[in-house]
């Protein structure tokens, strides 16, 4: 009898632990994610489709290139909702951006560089530089020293690096036109073709000619800390164009093209669906219409006719209250944004044809390349037509009735009135503000380059925010406060290393190193 | 097999003695059906029939009847050879030998235990009814903080047992209806931007089926859960059929009025603009200031005339019109909702077989216009007793939930607070908004600006939820001998819901409209056996030793997809889109394996020793980590019967002490790195993006482990009239698998790791006292305190903050040697003497740093209840003091000058308190006046925390009910009618955070102590019937 129950019993937690354990060989299969590819099937043109587009949407949208940088530089202004205009940057859009810069497109172009290397395909890696190499820039142009050298490095096969040190930003430009140098040399349009290309649709000479066009801007831009060696560069590069392919045209512009709908429209086409904050500013409608002895037609393309029926810049940087009031009525009697810039397939402009030509303009004159001022004034019309043909499409269905735009006119024919007619020809005892100021007005809209050349050149000379936080215009972003909670001990070596006081608002004010102005 | 065990069977009974007898209930003499009496030291025991009666087969050995019913005093009765033994029960007024179901469904002597469980019976959740079975237990269970997120129909309510513990989980206890774990996750949430929320997993539970819920407060009593029961286990029982009693029907229906508890006080002194200026062209910009959506504009009611968006439009001119107030049109917005739920219930049984069903219907229409929320809950359980050793029970509840629409919430469009409790002209009459279409089709709004029309969103943009669910479990069980019994249990929780949203063409957020549609499916199964065994060795020893093992498997699917953009008006279909349509898919498993035991030594039934172990095995972790054990001990000494204390003064003390350890894993595909799908990029081919995820994966992790341990002493004096029971615990969380946030220069920016320490360490004091026994007349106080001190010992070597959520520059926080949930934010800029600091007359923006903390410093519930001769009077206060919130509705409020305060200085001007820089760089005090809508634009911002954030202390009256029992109803087959009137949420009786209810949240998640422009919580009043027949 009582075996009967031991043997029920035991029948009965057999069953259960065979139940539980037994038909439990492929345990460890059940966490294997069925959602998304593994590492092994990391597919370098379906990263690079999303590098691009990720980078590109950082560098174009709102909080950053178009509330700190097209405003700071005074393209636009705010009129309403002005904290960014008077230089007080939300700390969440600090925090964001930096983590955008590194961990979005930053990190898939490192794994399409790696992956790339393994299955030999150059190309890739090449695209990879360039991408890493205009986005790191960018970086550094904002904040001044920043993890590079040992940035993207997390994993423990790279390192297990979690606390990344920052490096000088001498050091991360040197390393930056090495790269490009690279990458230059890798890219190869016989070589193994690439895909996902949403900028250049996979055309690897393309490629070529914006890493040397990104080297050339980049030279430039550290050009005051070692002029020996930018001019030994720039010269190698426009000597042998075979070698060193540029931009040639606008059609060679690095600009994305974005489609119709959200989430591949434009980042200030989904903006203006439910904001309308933002006005061109009074200093670019002052000198292109306002003040400006002849009309730089363009300003049709940047700014749209106020309820005035008039073109009406935002002064920069007015309490909500000024701003609301300006003009009798700020939202109303101001201009807003050319339309252009808007739409949902507006470009997304990450260097353009026409800032290459304004750059070899001013390494002309300065002597970093060869021509002297003959070439300078050459270069520097070259800059302002390639200015106003990128802008032909719109030019030219432009309406002539009201403005009294003249007739039988065309895009090369505005140019060439602006040019004779207007203050703007070639003065060689004027150049550096020439070029700096043209290429101001041409860059509009490209606030991060904009007001990295500003800072850089110093021209336009332009008057801080009216009601701004700091009396000069801001020459950097302080670092995010999220690395002072991350990674701290290296943010504050940093800061030491470059003077930075921590103290709100002031780090605002020290500059970078290749800003010596 | 079986017959020998039949003869088994046979064999002992004739050598057994048959007792007999009758029981009843000393109160009124009463047959009680459904007692039990069982041979002390044995499972062989019976259960009273229909009159009371029962027939016992004794073994000649026996000595010694235990006899106990639920709500009644368990007695020992000596044989002493007699065969009739009558018994008279008696009422257990404070459940000293009250039974409660523990973990594993195990039920226990509630004296013998050696942690704090409370337990609430069904009707006290059921006469005044909550749709939120949750929010029932505010006020009434020490140590468990409650938090009616907002008053939106189907909204989720927080609740949290002795403080947070954990920085990644959500904080909340298990719930486990019936033995079997249910879901407890978000339907669909809110933040502070934007979502609806729509409840969670535990407000299906339908109080109208529970018999009892029991709360398990710490890991000692919940350790054998396992993993997810570090935050305590709330133990939901329902109700069952019961044995030979017959055919039983009850009909009840509660039906209840809702009105918001506190609105925002506004002022009414001035209309929309800026700077004393309006006139209305067009609604956005084109007037004078009419884009605005601020309240700075000129003086209402003195007889100024204005053109305004209803004024009449003629030959083209808007004429003006008085500009005039509208003191309530804010509160007339609002409609009086209303909750009505009716059951039905029937219950039977035979000797062999009980079985009950239930059927709930509960119609909610909410306070904000056109939205409602309807449930319908199918209950049966039964169970069935084939042979005197074999039982198998059962219970399945089916719930239908829908809704037509639930309000959006969060800083967004789809939130009508958004325009009407913030951003808005307080002259505008919300009453003529009520068309929001012109005869041309055309919008018909105040502003054209920023906002809908709010009765647009609320008709227009709706947000429905469907969601079919089935939750039950079928157990077989089996006597052995006398001291063997085992189980064998499945069980599960299924649910499908569809939730779909819906935004008009012509939106002010989106022009295009669009629709947006999700699918998803969950499943929990859990698996259990359990073998107990059962024996007195001797006199004074007894001995319980259970054994089993579960398996547990979830697995959720989800799908869903938008049409961005409509291409067809009206039409709300994902092929109705004129841009690709968006779809996202996620599947996720995770199967945990447990073995466990646990057992019980007793000495004289006075002095009891506890023990539990488990072992998990979670397929979540990394292989070599994936099993992990954790033990539980606990000791509780009943010293009256110990020592044979008695005395009138002291009739009961208990000193109990436990330790208990409970191990937890993670989120599943936390271990290898992945790549992630992108949005894609939609050209004429589409290209499909792939990206690195945010998240650093880690394969090293380790099971995280909380410690905790519990003193308590549980007291009753003066017979019975004064009961007290004290609780310490204190635990200590660590190896917390966090996703740490790291330097996104790595290229990530979180990395998993197993890191982080949290202390707890609290009291639960509960109070019972009766002031009056006489006669009929019984006046009971029940006191309930809880205080738990909280502090993050450690996060990570380099990480000085792991941040919790954060709603614009404004983050809630767990910083190391601070209690869990700081507000860190920033302050005004101020001078070395604490002073503010000014410029050109405005506070200026300082240092971010630590402005508050959410958790409550204590919680308090106080509860009378009166009763004589069937009339009962009850109510209940709630109390919870300390704790910060940082209100967005106060903050914008201010800088949009629709609050009362914002008159401050309209006239005159306001020279803010502080400092400003003199010239020489000195602070001198600020004299520079400003207007008042300059200053609050600036001093009143989300860049501005410091003057958001006020002390969310709280008085409630929480309920008040008074009801009367009718009986004797003759030839009408009714045996009793209950009519009570009840009401909840009455007054907010204290509150220093201005203009919101500071029980508040944005959804269940650890960022708490955020509001913005949730639906107000409601105050209810209604009655309720309960007819038995």
């Amino acid at each position: 009898m009582k075996t009967i129950f031991v043997k029920g019993f035991t029948l009965l937690v057999a069953i259960s632990m065979v139940l539980l354990l037994s038909c439990d060989k492929d345990f460890e299969k059940i966490n294997e994610d069925p959602n998304a590819p593994g590492m092994s099937l990391a597919a370098p043109n379906l990263l690079l489709t999303n590098a691009i587009e990720s980078m590109t949407d950082r560098i174009v949208d709102i909080w950053l290139g178009h509330e700190i940088g097209n405003c700071w530089v005074q393209h636009m202004a705010k009129a309403q909702y002005t904290d960014e205009d008077r230089y007080i940057p939300r700390p969440d859009v600090t925090n964001s951006y930096w983590t955008y810069f590194y961990s979005r497109a930053a990190e898939d172009i490192t794994l399409i560089k790696q992956v790339s290397r393994q299955r030999l395909s150059d190309n890739y890696v090449g695209v990879g530089l360039v991408l890493q190499a205009y986005q790191m820039s960018v970086v550094t142009d904002i904040w001044g020293d920043a993890p590079f050298s040992e940035a993207w490095r997390a994993s423990p096969e790279d390192g297990g690096i979690l606390s990344p040190i920052y490096d000088t930003q001498e050091s991360i430009y040197r390393s930056l036109i090495d790269s490009l140098e690279l990458a230059n040399t890798l890219l190869d349009p016989t070589g193994k073709e690439i895909g996902g290309d949403i900028l250049y649709n996979n055309n690897i000479l393309a490629w070529k000619k914006f890493a040397n066009s990104l080297k050339f801007r980049l030279l430039l831009r550290m050009s005051a800390r070692d002029e020996t060696f930018v001019t030994t560069e720039m010269s190698a590069m426009v000597a042998d164009p075979a070698t060193y392919p540029m931009f040639e045209s606008v059609s060679d512009d690095a600009a994305l093209v974005y489609l119709g709908s959200y989430p591949n429209n434009n980042p200030l086409n989904e903006n203006r669906k439910t904001r309308d904050d933002h006005r061109v500013s009074k200093t670019l409608i002052d000198l292109q219409w306002t003040e400006s002895p002849y009309v730089d037609w363009r300003v049709c393309v940047y700014a749209q006719l106020d309820g005035n029926n008039d073109f009406e810049g935002m002064p920069n940087g007015l309490t909500s209250a000024k701003a609301a009031a300006y003009n009798g009525n700020g939202l109303k009697n101001t201009s807003k944004m050319g339309s252009y810039f808007t739409d949902a397939t507006a470009p997304g402009m990450l260097m353009s044809y026409s800032e290459l030509q304004f750059a070899f303009a001013e390494a002309a004159f300065k002597g970093y390349i060869p021509g002297g001022d003959a070439a300078a004034e050459t270069y520097y019309k070259a800059g302002i037509w390639a200015s106003y043909e990128q802008y032909s499409p719109v030019i030219e269905q432009m309406s002539n009735d009201i403005l009294g735009i003249p007739a039988d006119w065309n895009w090369d024919s505005l140019a060439n009135d602006f040019y004779i007619n207007d203050i703007w020809a070639w003065d060689a005892t004027k150049a550096m503000e020439q070029i700096a100021t043209q290429k101001w007005v041409a860059m509009f809209d490209q606030g991060l380059q904009s007001w990295f050349e500003y800072r850089r050149t110093g021209y336009p000379p332009l008057i801080a925010a009216e009601d701004g936080v700091i009396d000069i215009v801001p020459v950097r972003l302080a670092y995010p406060t999220d690395e002072q909670a991350r990674n701290s001990t290296n943010r504050q070596a940093a800061m030491d290393n470059q003077g930075m006081n921590g103290i709100q608002n002031d780090d605002m004010k020290v500059r970078v190193w290749w800003d010596v102005n | 097999m079986t017959l020998l065990v039949f003869g088994a069977i046979q064999l002992l009974q004739a050598q057994a003695v048959e007792i007999s007898g009758t029981v009843t209930n000393a109160d009124d003499g009463s047959p009680l059906p459904g007692t039990s009496v069982i041979v002390k030291g044995t499972t062989i025991g019976t259960l009273s029939d229909a009159n009371g009666k029962y027939v016992l087969r004794v073994p000649a050995d026996a000595t010694e009847l235990v006899i106990s019913f639920v709500g009644m005093k368990t007695q020992d009765v000596r044989i002493e050879g007699r065969t009739t033994i009558d018994i008279v029960m008696q009422v257990d007024i404070l459940g000293q030998y009250e039974v409660v179901v523990t973990a594993l469904g195990v039920t226990r002597e509630k004296k013998a235990l050696g942690y704090s469980v409370q337990d609430v019976s069904g009707d006290e959740l059921t006469q005044a009814r909550e749709s939120n079975i949750l929010n029932s237990l505010s006020g009434r269970v020490a140590g468990a903080q409650i938090t009616s997120t907002s008053g939106s129909v189907g909204a989720s309510t927080r609740i949290v047992l002795r403080g947070a513990a954990s920085l990644s989980a959500d904080n909340q206890p298990l719930f486990v209806v019936d033995g079997i774990p249910i879901d407890n996750c978000n339907f669909g949430t809110s933040d502070g931007y934007s979502g609806v929320n729509r409840g969670s997993g535990a407000s299906d539970i339908n109080p109208n089926d529970v018999e009892s819920i029991t709360v398990l407060k710490g890991p000692n009593a919940a350790a054998l859960y396992g993993s997810r029961a570090y935050n305590g286990v709330i133990l939901v029982t329902t109700k069952t059929g019961k044995q030979a009693r017959g055919i039983g029907v009850s009909l009840s229906n509660t039906t209840s009025f809702e009105n918001p508890l506190r609105l925002p006080d506004f002022q009414n002194k001035y209309g929309q603009g800026f700077g004393g200026q309006f006139e209305f062209v067009d609604g956005k910009g084109g007037g004078i200031n009419d884009g605005a959506d601020e309240s700075w504009g000129p003086p209402l009611d003195v007889g100024l005339m204005i053109p305004q968006w209803n004024s009449p439009v003629v030959d083209g001119v808007r004429a003006a019109t008085p500009w005039i107030s509208h003191p309530d049109n804010v509160k007339n917005f609002f409609q009086t909702g209303h909750n009505i739920a009716t059951n039905l219930a029937v219950v039977g049984g035979s000797d062999r077989a009980t079985f009950r069903a239930s059927f709930t219907n509960a119609v909610q229409k909410g306070i904000v216009p056109n939205t409602n929320l309807d449930k319908n809950t199918l209950a049966f359980s039964g169970s069935v007793t084939p042979t005197k050793r074999m039982s198998v029970t059962g219970s399945g509840n089916y719930i239908s939930t829908k809704s037509n629409n639930m309000p959006g919430l969060g800083y967004s469009g789809q939130n009508i607070m958004q325009s009407i409790a913030s951003w808005f002209g307080r002259q505008v009459d919300i009453a003529d908004l009520r068309v929001y279409t012109n005869p041309d089709g055309s919008k018909r709004n105040w502003n054209y600006n920023y906002h809908n029309n709010p009765y647009f969103t609320l008709h227009e943009n709706t947000n429905t939820m469907d969601r079919d669910r089935f939750m039950g479990n079928v157990r077989l069980s089996y006597q052995f001998t006398d001291w063997l019994s085992a189980f064998v249990r499945t069980g599960g929780d299924l649910y499908t819901n569809t939730n779909t949203e819906r935004v008009a063409v012509g939106d002010i957020e989106n022009k295009f409209g669009s629709y947006f549609e999700s699918v998803y499916t969950n499943k929990e199964i859990n698996t259990d056996f359990l073998v107990t065994f059962n024996k007195n060795f001797g006199e004074h020893i007894g001995f319980t030793l259970n054994g089993g093992g579960n398996r547990r498997d979830n697995y959720y699917h989800y799908n869903s997809g938008s049409a961005p953009e409509l291409a067809v008006p009206g039409v709300y279909n994902l092929s109705n889109s004129q841009v690709v349509p968006v779809t996202t898919n996620r599947i996720e498993r995770k199967r945990v394996n447990s073995l466990y035991f646990s057992g019980q030594l007793s000495y004289n039934n006075a002095l009891f020793f506890d023990f539990t172990g488990r072992n998990d095995w979670s397929s979540a972790l990394p292989p070599k980590n994936n099993s992990y054990f954790y033990p539980s001990f606990t000791l509780s000494a009943i010293i009256t019967d110990l020592f044979h204390i008695q005395s009138n003064i002291f009739s009961f003390a208990k000193v109990r002490g436990s330790w208990a350890q409970v191990g937890g894993d993670t989120s599943p595909y936390s271990i290898l790195p992945t790549l992630a799908f992108g949005d894609g990029w939609n050209a004429s081919t589409k290209l499909l993006n792939q990206y690195v995820p945010n998240e650093m994966p880690n394969a090293d992790l380790l099971p995280q482990t909380i410690n905790s341990i519990e003193f308590g002493a549980d007291l009753r004096l003066f017979m019975d009239r004064l009961s007290i029971d004290f609780t310490y615990y204190s635990s200590k969380a660590f190896d917390q698998i966090i996703a740490v946030p790291i330097s996104s220069s790595t290229g990530y920016d979180t990395k998993k790791i197993n890191a982080g320490e949290i202390d707890n360490k609290g009291i639960e004091l509960m109070l019972g006292i009766t002031p009056v026994r006489r006669g009929d007349l019984v006046w009971d106080i029940s006191i309930n305190y809880s205080r738990n001190r909280n502090e993050v010992v450690e996060l990570t070597e380099g990480v000085d903050r792991y941040s919790l959520g954060s709603y614009w520059a404004t983050q809630i926080v767990a910083i190391p040697g601070e209690p869990f949930g700081d507000i860190y934010g920033p302050d005004f800029l101020r001078d070395p003497d604490g002073n503010v600091v000014h410029e050109n007359g405005v506070p200026l923006q300082g240092e971010t740093k630590v402005l508050g903390n959410y958790s409550p410093d204590w919680l308090a519930g106080i509860r009378s209840d009166l009763s004589w001769k069937g009339i009962g009077f009850g109510f209940l206060i709630d109390a919870r003091v300390g704790g910060d919130v940082y209100s967005m509705t106060t903050t914008w409020g201010r800088y949009a000058g629709v609050l009362e305060e914002t008159l401050i200085g309209r006239e005159g001007g306001i020279v803010g308190e502080g400092v400003k820089v003199a010239e020489d760089g000195s602070y001198v005090p600020n004299d520079v006046v400003v207007t008042a809508e300059e200053y609050n634009h600036a001093a009143y911002t989300n860049t501005m925390a410091y003057g958001g954030v006020f002390d969310a202390s709280y008085v409630k009256l929480r309920e008040v009910t008074l009801g009367y029992t009718f009986k004797n109803f003759g030839n009408v087959p009714i045996q009793d009618v209950t009519l009570s009137f009840v009401g909840r949420n009455l007054f907010l009786l204290f509150a220093n955070a201005p203009h919101i209810d500071p029980e508040t949240g944005f959804n269940n998640s650890n960022a708490q102590g955020l509001e913005y422009g949730q639906s107000p919580s409601v105050r209810s009043l209604g009655f309720n019937v309960n007819i038995n027949f």
